[in-house]
């Protein structure tokens, strides 16, 4: 049993944690120590990243990061409340620190599992969470007509250039044309397409090419996002 | 349909798995439904997927038939071996006082415990045999609420990232032809993401997606989910051994964000991942290594049982995952160097060799690609200089990665930290200077003076570096993408060596600890 001073600091302590929970989810992001940011500007990476790649990988980073240190405080706080509340918790558990530590990640997963109930309600109202036949719809997005319409239109036995950078785009299209033959070209239409993938996908039938930027803003491409190559 | 199908496909693989849970696994099970039920899931998964890679790497399409057969074959052991223990009961009168040998598991040279065929193969040590304690009730119910919540955001959302990216097109082709011909694999101007890597789970959700609607996914999920529910179904009845210790782990390990998560990149599930498969075939390879570890000399069914768990187990870790081979290299060179016992623990490692040779015949078959590591890196003092401190940060990072572990990792890091006798304090803050080291680094290092433990954290630890030393991304952006996985694939089995660690020799019986295997008797 937890004596009345102690719980009265694991009261205190909770509410410290809280406060720091709640001063690091104001803020957007949480940077890299400084020792860390100027170790890798002095020394970087073999694999060098272009400026924008980098700046997108330190931006998520940095937003994880402060996922991370807002949930550790949240757990923490969490923790600490369950041991001031329940004072016969730490000779169960086996000690404060362990009991401040399940008690605050079974806290915090409750909360999340709580959470995930009440996102796949929401997803399935909005018909993004099914266990039907039918999960084109919640892969593509508005997508989906289009490239039903694309399966109807390009026969099993041909071949698909698949032209574009958009990741997302490009595993939806290859889930969704599945079983025809599938050549990748990951760039957005380059000058010399016709001289490097002239040969891709001869001797499948007749060959199509989709070009995922044209699928993503239609408006603004000259092309359709699905032309017929040959014969 | 495709629900339904998934549904078959699970039964299917647990009545595969049912035969050799009893004939291999019955004590490690436990008397326990959901016990039985998830050792018969997992190792039903590793046989069907093993078996499903042989057939694809000669150029067989990974289809329902096979899942099929090995049911029928493994129940109908099963019956044979009912009607076997129903005729020894029924002569047992007969022969006044004498033993019962039990229909197949007595065939095979299992000794088997307190007469009854499925404790036989790698056996039980507490000898507590069903009056072990239930789970407490609201940790039961945390348990449910997390398989139910999980399962369902797994099966009712499609594949994303790496999942609809090649581990759900991997298994569509796979059902469509074998490994051998299968264009993606062999073609290298054709749609095909990480060639090289094994293709266990994509041979195992074959067969539902050969049968169901062309854009259906919720029966390959709820079979993905599934193999996650037997995860925590084995880790429950293996944790529930190890004393309260082991019910408060398994209470933090079953609320992790990485569990409960809807979140794509938190998700264990969501995405159609397939660490947790992995995790599972890796806990089952660290129990089975350790029931040979402890296994007394002379108990030769129990080492036979032992190594074909072992192997099995090791085979289906290297099949899954490209990472697998070099952890169950980890495991099998921890366990051999620490020893004892090494012939048997050579032996089940020879035997995951042979039966991981599809994957890798079919690996050095495919299509060259882009290396993902190069070893060259290593010797390069620039990359040690750019990346070493960073990876170091990351792998450290790791700890307070709660938004995918919650506070789990500082727990294991605690409860390791100071090992308790049974029944006093999980935490006695006694351990000190080299002592409390080594206790840290492995709980059982410390109290049995075994190096198993010890090598075994070192080991993923060294394996964690070198492969973000050696890797062809960005390093960072690499660790950004995987770290949290690979190290949530130990983290079952971690978390199993620290709740033993905890547990006095008293409470567990005379051989080892809180082992969850045991001496057959002699």
């Amino acid at each position: 049993m937890l004596a009345p001073r102690a719980r009265l600091v694991a009261l205190l302590a909770a509410l410290l944690l809280a406060a720091g929970a709640v001063q690091v989810a104001a803020r957007d992001v949480l940077p890299a120590p400084a020792w860390l940011s100027t170790w890798t500007a002095r020394h970087p990476d073999p694999r060098t990243f272009s400026e924008a790649e980098s700046l997108a990988l330190r931006a998520l980073q940095d937003k994880a990061r402060r996922k991370d240190v807002m949930l550790l405080f949240a757990a923490l706080a969490a923790g600490c409340a369950a041991v001031a509340a329940f004072p016969r918790l730490p000779a169960r558990a086996g000690g404060v620190r362990v009991a401040v530590l399940a008690a605050g990640t079974v806290t915090l997963g409750i909360a999340l599992a709580a959470s995930s109930v009440v996102g796949q309600a929401r997803l399935a109202a909005a018909r993004e969470w099914s266990l039907g036949d039918d999960a084109l719809g919640a892969l593509a997005g508005p997508h989906t007509a289009t490239l039903r319409a694309w399966r109807a239109r390009v026969p099993e036995s041909d071949a698909v250039l698949l032209l574009g950078t958009d990741s997302s785009l490009w595993n939806v299209t290859a889930w969704a044309l599945h079983p025809r033959a599938i050549f990748p070209l990951l760039r957005d239409v380059p000058p010399d397409m016709s001289d490097e993938a002239q040969d891709f996908g001869r001797g499948q039938g007749a060959r199509w090419v989709v070009d995922l930027g044209a699928l993503a803003a239609p408006a603004r491409s000259a092309h359709a996002a699905l032309l017929k190559v040959d014969p | 349909m495709s629900l339904c199908l998934g549904v078959l496909c699970v039964l299917a693989w647990v009545a595969a798995g049912w035969a050799p849970m009893r004939v291999l696994a019955g004590g490690l099970a436990g008397p326990r439904w959901y016990g039985r039920a998830a050792m018969a899931c997992a190792l039903g998964a590793a046989l069907t997927g093993l078996a499903q890679v042989l057939l694809s790497a000669c150029g067989v399409a990974a289809g329902p038939a096979l899942p099929c057969a090995l049911a029928l074959v493994s129940l109908g052991w099963c019956a044979s071996a009912a009607r076997a223990e129903a005729r020894a009961a029924g002569d047992r009168p007969a022969r006044a006082g004498a033993p019962a040998r039990t229909g197949a598991p007595a065939r095979t040279g299992m000794r088997t415990h307190e007469g009854a065929a499925e404790r036989g193969g790698v056996p039980d040590r507490h000898g507590t045999g069903g009056r072990r304690k239930a789970l407490p009730a609201w940790l039961g119910a945390l348990l449910v609420v997390v398989v139910l919540s999980s399962v369902a955001a797994g099966a009712g959302t499609p594949f994303r990232s790496d999942g609809s990216k090649f581990w759900a097109p991997k298994a569509r082709e796979l059902a469509r032809v074998g490994a051998s011909e299968a264009p993606s694999l062999h073609d290298p101007e054709r749609l095909g993401v990480h060639r090289d890597y094994p293709l266990l789970v994509p041979a195992l959700l074959a067969p539902v997606f050969a049968l169901g609607p062309p854009d259906a996914m919720s029966g390959p999920k709820l079979a993905l989910g599934a193999l996650l529910a037997a995860l925590l179904g084995l880790l429950a009845v293996m944790l529930a051994r190890c004393g309260g210790r082991g019910l408060v782990i398994l209470a933090a390990f079953a609320a992790q964000p990485l569990l409960v998560s809807l979140d794509v990149r938190e998700s264990a599930v969501s995405a159609g991942y397939v660490d947790a498969v992995q995790a599972l075939f890796l806990l089952l390879l660290v129990a089975a290594v350790e029931a040979l570890r402890e296994g007394p000399a002379g108990a030769r069914g129990s080492d036979v049982a032992g190594i074909a768990l072992a192997g099995l187990a090791g085979a289906a870790l290297a099949g899954t995952k490209l990472e697998g081979s070099v952890e169950a290299a980890v495991v099998f060179g921890a366990a051999l160097a620490a020893g004892p016992r090494r012939g048997a623990l050579a032996a089940a490692a020879a035997g995951a060799l042979l039966l991981a040779l599809p994957t890798f015949v079919i690996a050095a078959g495919v299509a060259p690609g882009e290396p993902g590591f190069s070893l060259a890196r290593l010797a390069d003092p620039e990359v040690w200089q750019a990346r070493l401190l960073p990876v170091l940060a990351g792998l450290g990072g790791l700890l307070i990665d709660v938004s995918s572990f919650g506070l789990l990792p500082l727990l294991l890091l605690v409860l390791a930290w100071a090992p308790s006798p049974a029944g006093a304090p999980a935490v006695d803050g006694t351990r000190t200077g080299a002592r409390a080291v080594a206790a840290a680094l492995a709980p059982d290092i410390a109290r049995r003076r075994r190096w198993f433990g010890v090598l075994l954290a070192g080991g993923a630890l060294a394996f964690g570096l070198l492969s973000y030393l050696s890797t062809s991304m960005q390093a960072e952006r690499h660790m950004d993408t995987s770290a949290h996985r690979l190290l949530w694939q130990w983290l079952p089995a971690a978390a199993w060596l620290v709740a033993r660690g905890g547990t006095s020799q008293r409470e567990a019986g005379p051989a080892a600890g809180c082992s969850s295997f045991g001496g057959a008797g002699a």
